[in-house]
């Protein structure tokens, strides 16, 4: 008990050393240092602690027991290889050393070995089993127990001539020892993984930790699995092998002892029945030749019964220390005996015993003789009495019976040299008690080994026993003995051998068999987790980090473990199914893109695209684009006349993009068609249109619109906005600006919304741009919007006034603000421009407006002519030349035609086709003046000998395709003509 | 035409937009000839110029025989339809235009 209390606390101070350098290590600065210098710090901390060990060592019997190797054990498995080895070394050479301040010798080779040791099996494990980092206390327990175990089987290795002692040591402290070093690297590893969880789990988020329990509780890994049952199918096989080697050990050792005291009690018993049997025969001859010499009471013819009291004198005579003498004649009577009430009144086959005697009288003569073992008489049973009995020569045969008195002394002598020195094993005895004298039994062993009380209450338990049995006892000091009896010419002959003697090669073979099965199996169990680890776990590490990148989108990954024939198939199927998915995937692709080319299509014949849409109508111009960010969009634009005087025209935008905007654009794209063509107004064509969409809109989706109805002979718009951006009107002479309107909520939003109408009066020149988000919310690459000032400068300073020039313009602002960055939405815009239809009226290409001739009047002008050039196809560059020849031609007339005075001027404007060109004509009454008639000047010159003057009629010159003058009716008449493509 | 004059010491930038014709000219000739006296480095920038005429002409030689005296005079982001204009009436043989 107190032994236990001692061990357990020798055990109990790796713990504690490990749970104060774990704390050290976490919290303190000696976390921070090298890990070679904390390496060798824990190694000398722990390597002094295991000097402790073996300085404190803790008696038990005749033996010293301590708690080593959980040391080096518990400084490897916890901080690291090194500081195990380093312990180890330290604890082993303390070891080898201590013997000279009286530790003891006999274990010193082992306990060294075994301490050094320790620590170099913690820092494999560690290394190679645990991939270097602290492990769970079950593998602790299992190396602890390893190390202990090959600590004995050192114990024996460096006693093989002594294996006696060696076994006693080992049985004594083996137990003990291997618990201790167990439940120590138990608690140590225990707690130090309790008090590491529960600073992970600080450290982590709530979350996590509830993620990473799950993860612990749920799955096992594969080495967890395999060594479970490794660990139980070793352990079964284990106990099971053990089971039999102690079974069958036991068996054999049995027998070994059965054996060994039937052997000595045989000895003991042919040793005595020898010398009596030859005693007796002696006698028996003796007696026999005093027979065959007296022929006158046994010669021939002296059988008659007067004789026979002379032949009982002479046979009791020669009686000596004999019990009876018989002599039997070839029939088997009894003629003669010592005790003549037998005389002619018994013959052989009257009993059992006697019977025996019969061959003698058949066999031929031989002088054969037959001594009988002591028998119980056939008249008396508790009478012992011994037989002998010779041929004589003249036929029958001379009996003598003996009983023990007979050869007492003999005996006596016979036993007691039979008994001396008589050992049975090592320190087995025998023993011999007389009946008639059991108070001084005859004792082998030597004085001291066993006591004559022992042997006397020996002698009680015997009495039951059969002979040749044998059974255990113990005596008063606690030595067990087997035992077998047998009594010997009425002695009782008892032969014991100790227990633990007998049982020695049973016990051995248990225990060193079961050290051996232990580091066969831990050895078994290192290479089986090795192995796996390196061939499974490692593979299928290899192929889940391939697997992780492919579910990550990475098709192109390759999975490549080849290292053995089941991961290379399964490698290699992964990359023929991935493969196969990428082909899937891009025919997918294709089959999609194709189908969503058709609903492009679909979508946009759904949409007026053929420009102009009503060539024979000059009262208006309208335009419009569509270009969607994905094949398929939610924008749309419409426009179609109502009754031939009103146009309505809208642009819509539906949230969301991709085939279900599509679908619900077409829906809400009829819609607003049908409505509007019952004549209603704008607004009332958005309230019911919401409230149609409303009643069937399961997917949640809107749009947003602004539509208008413009009636073309007034010049009166009305106009409804259901949430989208406001459009840009530019009037007649101003610049373009956002039309801003309180816009109601977006369609299908919410049912029973009422729409506002507006209304504005426009003139003919007035143009109106309508656009969705896609324009103001493109983005370039550094996500910066073009936003709505950028459209409004786009279109103000646009030179190409058709409806047609202003969207293409946006477009390319957009395109080239955009750069290489992807489109988001949809661009859709809708450019109209209102025009007079007066304008066009039956002269038909000629326009004409006089002016009074001023530079004032020279924007009046330009406006006039961009005017008509902006209904034509005009290039930005031709409109340029033309506006620099109005601003050259008319500027001359209004400097000089009416100097120093004032007077009208006329400009006519003409459009000619084929090629499609435009002459404008500059008419006033001034002083005659042919500027073409000046020589061009000298564009060569340096500048400060440039003229100036000339210049302007010399670029009109130079840019137009044709100019003329004439003097007719008293105006000068100035032409010029320019191709306009 | 709007102008804007942009002055760093005695270099002087000159932003041209809109039309540079026969009615603005006297908006850029009150500049070249008052505001050129301590201007070493005078730059014209046409980005966002539409045209010129041969008043506009008239006014660059002025300003750039002024600047051939005192300094130096670039013509920079001039538009297509204006170099082309320089080019007609060999003004790109005396103007510097970047």
């Amino acid at each position: 008990m107190l032994v236990g209390l001692k061990m357990g606390a020798a055990a109990l101070a790796p713990v504690l050393l490990a749970f104060l350098l774990y704390l050290f290590d976490t919290k303190t600065k000696f976390g921070k240092l090298k890990n070679m210098h904390k390496q060798l710090i824990v190694g000398v901390v722990f390597g002094a602690l295991a000097c402790l060990a073996t300085q404190f060592g803790i008696p038990y019997d005749n033996y010293m027991m301590n708690v080593r190797s959980a040391a080096p054990l518990t400084a490897g498995l916890v901080f690291g290889g090194p500081s195990g080895i380093i312990a180890g070394v330290i604890g082993g050479l303390y070891r080898w050393f201590s013997v000279y301040w009286g530790v003891p010798m006999y274990t010193r080779i082992a306990c060294s070995l075994a301490t050094v040791l320790a620590g170099v099996f913690a820092a494999i494990c560690r290394k190679f089993m645990f991939n270097g980092k602290k492990t769970s206390w079950f593998y602790g327990v299992f190396l602890a127990i390893a190390t202990e175990v090959v600590h004995m089987l050192l114990v024996f290795l460096t006693h093989m001539d002594d294996i006696m002692t060696a076994f006693a040591v080992v049985k004594k402290t083996a137990v003990p020892m291997i618990a201790a070093n167990a439940v120590s690297l138990f608690m140590s590893l225990l707690f130090v993984s309790l008090v590491s969880k529960r600073r992970m789990r600080k450290e982590m988020p709530v979350g996590m930790t509830e993620t990473a329990q799950k993860q612990d509780k749920g799955t096992r890994t594969i080495t967890q699995t395999f060594s479970l049952h490794l660990l139980v199918s070793v352990f079964v096989a284990f106990v099971a092998t053990i089971g039999f080697t102690y079974f069958l050990q036991d068996n054999v050792g049995n027998l070994e002892a059965t054996d060994l005291l039937t052997i000595n009690i045989n000895d003991v018993k042919s040793d005595i029945s020898g010398t009596v049997n030859s005693e007796i025969e002696k006698k028996l001859k003796n007696v026999a030749n005093n027979v065959e010499k007296n022929t006158t009471d046994f010669g021939e013819g002296a059988w008659d019964s007067e004789n026979d009291l002379s032949r009982t004198k002479f046979l009791y005579g020669n009686l000596g220390n004999m019990t009876e003498i018989y002599y039997i004649d070839t029939n088997g009577d009894v003629i003669a005996c010592s005790d003549e009430q037998y005389v002619r009144n018994f013959n052989l086959h009257d009993s059992e015993q006697s019977k025996a005697f019969l061959f003698l009288l058949d066999e031929p003569y031989n002088r054969l003789t037959f001594v009988q073992d002591y028998m119980p008489m056939g008249y008396d049973s508790t009478e012992y009495r011994k037989f002998a009995a010779i041929q004589l020569k003249n036929g029958g045969i001379l009996q003598i019976a003996a009983d023990k008195s007979s050869f007492q002394v003999l005996i006596r002598e016979t036993m007691d040299s039979a008994a001396t020195n008589r050992h049975i094993g090592q320190s087995g005895f025998i023993f011999i008690v007389n009946p008639d004298d059991k108070d001084k039994p005859i004792i082998s062993a030597p004085e001291g080994t066993v006591s004559t009380d022992d042997v006397l209450t020996f002698t009680k338990t015997v009495s039951e026993l059969e002979n040749g049995k044998m059974l255990t006892y113990e005596t008063a000091d606690g030595t067990s003995y087997y035992y077998m009896k047998d009594v010997v010419e009425g002695y009782l002959v008892v032969a014991c051998i100790p227990v633990s003697e007998a049982d020695f090669s049973r016990d051995i073979s248990v225990y060193i068999g079961a050290f051996m099965q232990l580091v066969v199996f831990f050895i078994l169990f290192l290479v089986v987790f090795f192995l796996i680890k390196n061939i499974i776990i490692d593979n299928i590490h290899k192929i889940n980090s391939s697997l992780a990148k492919i579910t990550n989108g990475d098709l192109s990954t390759r999975v490549d473990v080849h290292e053995n024939e089941e991961f290379a198939s399964l490698s290699d199927d992964i990359n023929t199914t991935v493969s196969r998915l990428k082909e899937y995937i891009s025919e997918a692709e294709k089959r999609i893109d194709q189908e969503l080319a058709y609903a492009k299509s679909i979508q946009h014949s759904a949409l007026p695209s053929v420009f102009p849409p009503y060539p024979d109508r000059t009262e208006f111009d309208i335009y419009a684009t569509m270009n969607t960010a994905k094949e398929v969009g939610g924008d749309f634009y419409d426009f179609y006349l109502l009754n031939n005087d009103r146009l309505a025209f809208l642009i819509a935008d539906v949230s969301g993009k991709g085939i279900p905007a599509a679908m619900f654009m077409m829906t809400a794209k009829t819609m607003l068609k049908s409505y509007t063509e019952t004549g209603i107004g704008v607004a009332d064509v958005f309230t019911l249109a919401n409230q149609k969409l409303c009643e069937s809109n399961e997917a949640g989706m809107f749009v947003t619109a602004w539509m208008g109805i413009l009636d073309l002979k007034s010049g009166v718009l009305k106009f409804a906005n259901a949430g989208h951006n406001p459009p840009l009107i530019k009037h007649k002479d101003g610049s373009f600006e956002y039309l801003k309107s309180k816009p109601g909520l977006v369609l299908a939003g919410m049912d029973g919304i009422k729409y506002r109408e507006n209304e504005m009066t426009l003139v003919p020149g007035d143009e109106l741009f309508l656009y969705t988000d896609g324009v103001t919310e493109a983005t370039d690459a550094n996500t910066v919007l073009f936003g709505e000032e950028n459209l409004k400068n786009t279109l103000d300073t646009c030179q190409n006034r058709t409806a047609k020039g202003r969207c293409d313009t946006v477009i390319d602002a957009v395109n080239a603000f955009v750069g290489e960055a992807p489109q988001f939405d949809d661009i859709t815009m809708l450019s109209l421009r209102y025009q007079c239809s007066d304008e066009k009226g039956d002269e038909k290409n000629v326009k004409e407006l006089t002016i009074e001739a001023k530079i004032e009047n020279i924007e009046a002008v330009t406006e006039f002519v961009d005017n008509e050039l902006e209904l034509l196809d005009c290039s930005p560059r031709a409109m340029m030349q033309i506006n620099v020849a109005i601003d050259e031609l008319f500027g001359n007339i209004a400097n000089y035609a009416y100097h120093p005075g004032h007077g009208p001027a006329t400009v006519r404007v003409e459009v000619v086709e084929e090629p499609l060109s435009v002459v404008i004509t500059f008419i006033d009454a001034g002083q005659p003046f042919d500027p073409l008639a000046k020589d061009d000047p000298d564009i060569t010159a340096s500048a400060e000998d440039r003229e100036i003057g000339g210049l302007g009629i010399f670029m009109v010159k130079k840019t137009m395709d044709e100019v003329g003058y004439e003097y007719k009716d008293g105006k000068n008449i100035l032409t010029i003509k320019k191709k306009l493509n | 035409m709007n102008i804007t004059k942009m002055k760093e010491n005695s270099a002087l930038t000159i932003l041209l937009e809109g039309r540079l014709d026969t009615a603005t000219a006297p908006m850029l000739e009150s500049v070249i000839t008052g505001e050129l006296s301590d201007v070493t480095d005078l730059c014209f920038d046409l980005q966002n110029l539409e045209y010129i005429s041969s008043a506009g002409l008239r006014l660059l030689l002025t300003a750039q025989k002024i600047m051939n005296k005192q300094g130096q005079m670039t013509v920079k982001n001039a538009n297509d339809a204006i170099k082309e204009i320089f080019e007609i009436t060999g003004f790109s043989d005396i103007l510097t235009v970047a």
